[in-house]
């Protein structure tokens, strides 16, 4: 995508021969330059119109730098990068500038070169940031589309064939056929569950809601949630946890993490396993270890687990199917908590992964 | 390259009038005069284009060097007028970089600067001196003369 726009840029200084100065020898840009001589007809027209970047001299008569915040809360220049125009002596001014988040300064005297050089490379950073946005919204208008009108459909599929199933007896030979329809219906959605909310966690890169948690209530949680599965490989749980140990975070993106982890041990261990939860609070984190006696993995297994690209999706003991995601959203979860994730495991021996979580401190 | 007669007698010449009585700054003014002569005489031995600029730049540097030096002792005085001095000094480079790109020709610069240099010095760091004298204030404890010898 490439945006024709001729960039707009708006020198502002007090004195004109200045400012006819800069826009004769940006001449050669071929950028729309606009002057303005004092803060009032700045603002107005960073009122009418949308820069791609905006060259503020310091020493004005109205102090350049509320000129600068001004211009940043209105609506159309709040992204436009401000340079500040600074005499090479002005030492107070320059470092004063940069506190106002100031994307660059120019000292003067300065080379002609040097001024067309900042201009370009600051215009098109500007440029592209608008394009990348503009992207971005593009995707997240395709993600929510497939959020709202591809689910629906295999919910229907999987609420219709489970109607169907119930009416068909064992021996029925289509029964087979349905079973399968749902199954790939079942296992459909939640890939597309998944894919949806790995990109709004990767789109957004913070936490929703952040509370304190009692550690122990959540994995407890977590536990009750995946008993029904475990129970039907009769894998039995342990779980030890000191009450008190509080963690902060959003409490469902944690539950979620947590039960991932769970289901994954309880899928890859066979009829009698174990899986064992411990955790153990050092200084200034949470380690909570989920290891199952199950099949394990090899190396490469391990070293691709987070990958996206080399993404694998194993089958479980009792053949239960995988999306390939669970584990690359269950580390860019715990990742937004400013967590970590480690996994140990040996094949034939069963798996280890840790969770570190940051404590929250109890008052 | 000789300096010829001709030439001599276009150099710009230190005046009495320039003399602040304050020995460091008297040297600092006269060696930016020495600079602005070295200028004219790069001209008319017609250097480059090129190497001018680079003489432009040198100017640029020693304003600046000699500016904070004079606000340094400014301040070690408690020179009342310290923030109008400091900002005719920002005007003062704002001016070099304007002329510097207005100029058509380096002479037309050279002239500039000269012109710059008396106005500054006649009018504005002429009033330290008055300030000094009122004052009773004994400069060399508070600004290092320059020993340099000839």
């Amino acid at each position: 995508m490439k945006d024709f726009r001729q960039p707009k840029l708006l020198i502002v200084d007090d004195k004109q021969e200045n400012t006819e100065l800069i826009t004769k020898l940006l001449h050669p840009l071929d950028f729309e330059v606009l002057q303005a001589t004092s803060c009032k007809q700045t603002l107005d027209l960073c009122e009418q119109i949308e820069f791609e970047l905006v060259l503020l001299d310091v020493r004005m008569p109205v102090n350049s730098f509320e000129t600068c915040h001004k211009i940043k809360s209105s609506k159309k220049n709040q992204e436009t990068p401000v340079i500040f125009l600074a005499e090479k002596t002005d030492f107070e001014n320059i470092s004063e500038a940069f506190k106002h988040s100031c994307r660059d300064i120019i000292l003067k005297p300065f080379q002609a070169e040097e001024l067309l050089s900042k201009v370009t490379i600051h215009t098109l950073i500007q440029q592209q940031q608008k394009q990348l946005n503009q992207l971005i919204e593009t995707r997240n208008q395709i993600y929510s589309l497939i959020a709202h009108d591809l689910r629906n459909p295999f919910n229907a599929l999987i609420g219709l064939s489970d109607l169907i199933l119930k009416d068909l007896n064992d021996s029925d030979p289509h029964k087979q056929n349905v079973k399968l329809i749902n199954g790939i219906s079942n296992q459909t959605l939640n890939l597309l569950d998944e894919l949806l909310s790995y990109s709004r966690n990767i789109q957004t890169g913070q936490i929703a809601s952040s509370q304190k948690i009692l550690a122990k209530q959540i994995i407890e949680e977590a536990i009750n949630t995946i008993s029904c599965s475990a129970a039907l490989k009769k894998i039995t749980i342990t779980f030890s946890c000191e009450p008190e140990v509080k963690i902060s975070g959003d409490r469902n993106i944690l539950l979620s993490a947590i039960r991932n982890l769970l289901s994954n041990a309880i899928k890859f261990t066979r009829i009698n396993g174990h899986i064992a939860i411990d955790t153990k609070a050092t200084n200034d984190c949470l380690e909570i270890a989920i290891s199952d006696n199950g099949i394990g993995m090899d190396e490469t297994t391990i070293n691709n687990l987070f990958n996206l690209k080399n993404r694998v999706s194993l089958k479980g003991t009792a053949g239960e199917a995988g999306t390939g995601f669970g584990l690359i959203l269950t580390k860019e979860l715990i990742n937004l908590h400013q967590g970590e994730i480690e996994v140990n495991s040996k094949l034939n021996e069963g798996s280890t992964f840790t969770l570190k979580l940051p404590i929250q401190e109890s008052n | 390259m000789t300096t010829t007669t001709n030439d001599n007698e276009k150099r710009l010449k230190w005046h009495k009038a320039y003399e602040t009585g304050i020995e460091r700054i008297d040297f600092e003014h006269k060696v930016f005069l020495e600079l602005i002569n070295s200028f004219c005489y790069a001209i008319n031995n017609q250097l480059a284009a090129k190497d001018l600029s680079r003489l432009i730049s040198e100017i640029e540097k020693y304003a600046e060097f000699h500016f904070i030096s004079e606000e340094n002792f400014m301040r070690r005085i408690n020179y009342p007028d310290y923030n109008k001095h400091q900002k005719d000094h920002f005007e003062l480079l704002e001016y070099l970089n304007l002329y510097k790109h207005k100029a058509e020709d380096f002479g037309q610069y050279a002239r500039f600067l000269h012109q710059w240099f008396v106005n500054h010095t006649i009018h504005e760091d002429i009033k330290i001196k008055t300030f000094i004298q009122e004052n009773n204030i004994d400069v060399d404890q508070y600004y290092y003369n320059l020993n340099i010898s000839k």
